[in-house]
């Protein structure tokens, strides 16, 4: 029954309707370009502590710096989790809002999981997600849940579990789990239009980064296989069939005008700089730029969404520009590798 | 009691009620939004609670339209003989513009959300905000209107 209504037209399920009102208030709170442009226009580069105060400049930003000792990614993550858990809340159990906050233990998975079979201590963990990487290393260890765990996310992370099975090599605990992740997603999106068609577009993107990342990289056709995702619009008979093909060919094969102008812009720039990751950045300014369509629904989960990854678009680029300027980074350069803006 | 009458008060009745009915939906989605906006910044109460109230109009307007009916049969007095035809017509047209209040308080309930959201946003706009919601409520009064001419009409 619950499915059933979400999958009404978009924009329409009125459930939401506290939620929404409390996302349009919140959306206001964002952190304009202007005052984006302003902390990026700062002409001397940040030192050490430097950025926190610059951070502290924002009102949501510095009730977190205010709150403890803290370095600058801990704020940024502490605001995706509190963006997170409030979501959550006002989602009514609904898992679209859970399905995108278990990302961020996926990874956490996928880095565990990884720097055990290599004997080496894990980096870059996040504290987004549902499970700290304290308790996700002790479900590592004992495959069970604590108590207070949500049984949609425990379930989602047993069943990956599941499938990374013993001596499986490092190359492929990656493509298992974000096979398993994304298919879940889809699933969870599925049931509302507006967002199925996020989520196949999302999915559409990363196989076509994986596609071009093997060619560049100059692994087998067999790799392809294990890394294309299930979900998206383009099969993965195409990848096959064009695999060994220069990406200026297959560019314009792709059926699609909106993939086919973002692949077309991914390739100038890959020509000048031999460097894939303004790819990186041209498919997160599509997919912000298709979830900006959320903004104008007065009703339904998709505001949810879209003001979460506003809120992931905003500490994405609060991150680039903050530690850009620590490292000292020419403008010219921190613009480049910049965010569109949500707000 | 006469068929005639009878007719006549379930007119009454469903005006009001249906009515009723869509301002309760229009007022509860607009509530609901208000709501979800004070929760973050309380001090907008004043400019939300006109876009809350707006879609209460037309339960107010369906009641207005069941008075009358009970005024034109006198029911609180010495009740007027109303046929079985004059009976049918009150109920036609009451039962008519409840539907018409009710649709319109429903849809003036969603442009009032809509509104809230851009007030949430840009609080400077507050004019323009209240005024959205008040071309629908021309069709609610168009709708009051008309069911008050054709009652006038129906020779009790």
């Amino acid at each position: 029954m619950k499915e059933k209504r979400e999958a009404k037209r978009p924009g329409t399920d009125t459930r939401y309707t506290y939620a929404v009102g409390r996302i349009k208030a919140l959306e206001a709170r964002l952190i304009s370009p202007g005052d984006m442009e302003r902390l990026l226009d700062e002409e001397t580069p940040l030192r050490s502590g430097e950025s926190l105060r610059a951070l502290g400049e924002f009102p949501d930003y510095s009730e977190s710096i205010a709150a403890g000792d803290r370095g600058v990614e801990e704020v940024l993550e502490e605001q995706l989790r509190l963006a997170y858990g409030l979501l959550c809340q006002l989602s009514l159990g609904s898992n679209v809002i859970k399905v995108l906050r278990l990302r961020y233990d996926f990874h956490n998975l996928k880095t565990l999981l990884k720097a055990r079979l290599l004997g080496l201590e894990p980096q870059g963990l996040s504290r987004v997600g549902f499970l700290s990487p304290e308790q996700m290393n002790r479900v590592l260890d004992e495959k069970t849940f604590e108590g207070g765990v949500d049984p949609f996310v425990a379930e989602t992370i047993l069943l990956a579990l599941g499938r990374v099975t013993e001596g499986v090599a490092l190359d492929t605990i990656e493509a298992i789990v974000d096979e398993c992740y994304y298919e879940t997603l889809a699933r969870v999106l599925g049931v509302n239009p507006f967002l199925k068609e996020y989520a196949r577009k999302t999915i559409d993107l990363i196989n076509l980064r994986t596609f071009w990342r093997l060619q560049v990289m100059g692994w087998t056709e067999e790799r392809l296989a294990e890394g294309l995702l299930p979900g998206g619009s383009i099969e993965e008979a195409f990848f096959r069939a064009n695999f060994g093909t220069p990406m200026a060919d297959v560019a314009p094969k792709v059926r699609d005008d909106s993939y086919r102008k973002l692949l077309k812009d991914a390739l100038h720039a890959f020509q000048a700089k031999n460097d894939l990751s303004v790819l990186d950045k041209l498919m997160d300014d599509y997919l912000i730029e298709f979830l900006r369509k959320a903004k104008s629904y007065c009703f339904g989960l998709e505001p949810l969404v879209g003001y979460i990854a506003a809120k992931e678009n905003e500490v994405t680029r609060l991150r680039t520009i903050l530690y850009g300027k620590e490292r000292s980074l020419p403008m010219e350069t921190v613009r480049e590798l910049l965010r569109s803006s949500y707000a | 009691m006469e068929l005639g009458l009878i007719l006549a008060i379930a007119g009454a009745i469903a005006v009001t009620t249906i009515s009723g009915i869509g301002s309760a939906i229009g007022v509860g989605l607009a509530g609901q939004a208000a709501a979800g906006v004070l929760s973050e910044d309380p001090e907008k109460f004043g400019r939300l609670v006109p876009l809350i109230g707006i879609p209460g109009t037309q339960g107010f307007y369906g009641f207005v339209l069941g008075f009358l009916v009970i005024i034109k049969v006198n029911l609180l007095g010495a009740i007027k003989s109303v046929t079985v035809s004059q009976g049918w017509q009150i109920f036609a047209i009451t039962f008519i513009v409840g539907f018409v209040e009710c649709i319109s308080a429903i849809h003036q309930g969603k442009v009032a959300v809509a509104s809230i959201g851009m007030l949430a946003k840009r609080p400077e706009e507050t004019g323009k905000a209240i005024v959205l919601p008040v071309f629908v409520e021309i069709y609610a009064v168009i709708g009051l209107v008309a069911g008050f001419l054709l009652l006038q009409g129906v020779k009790v």
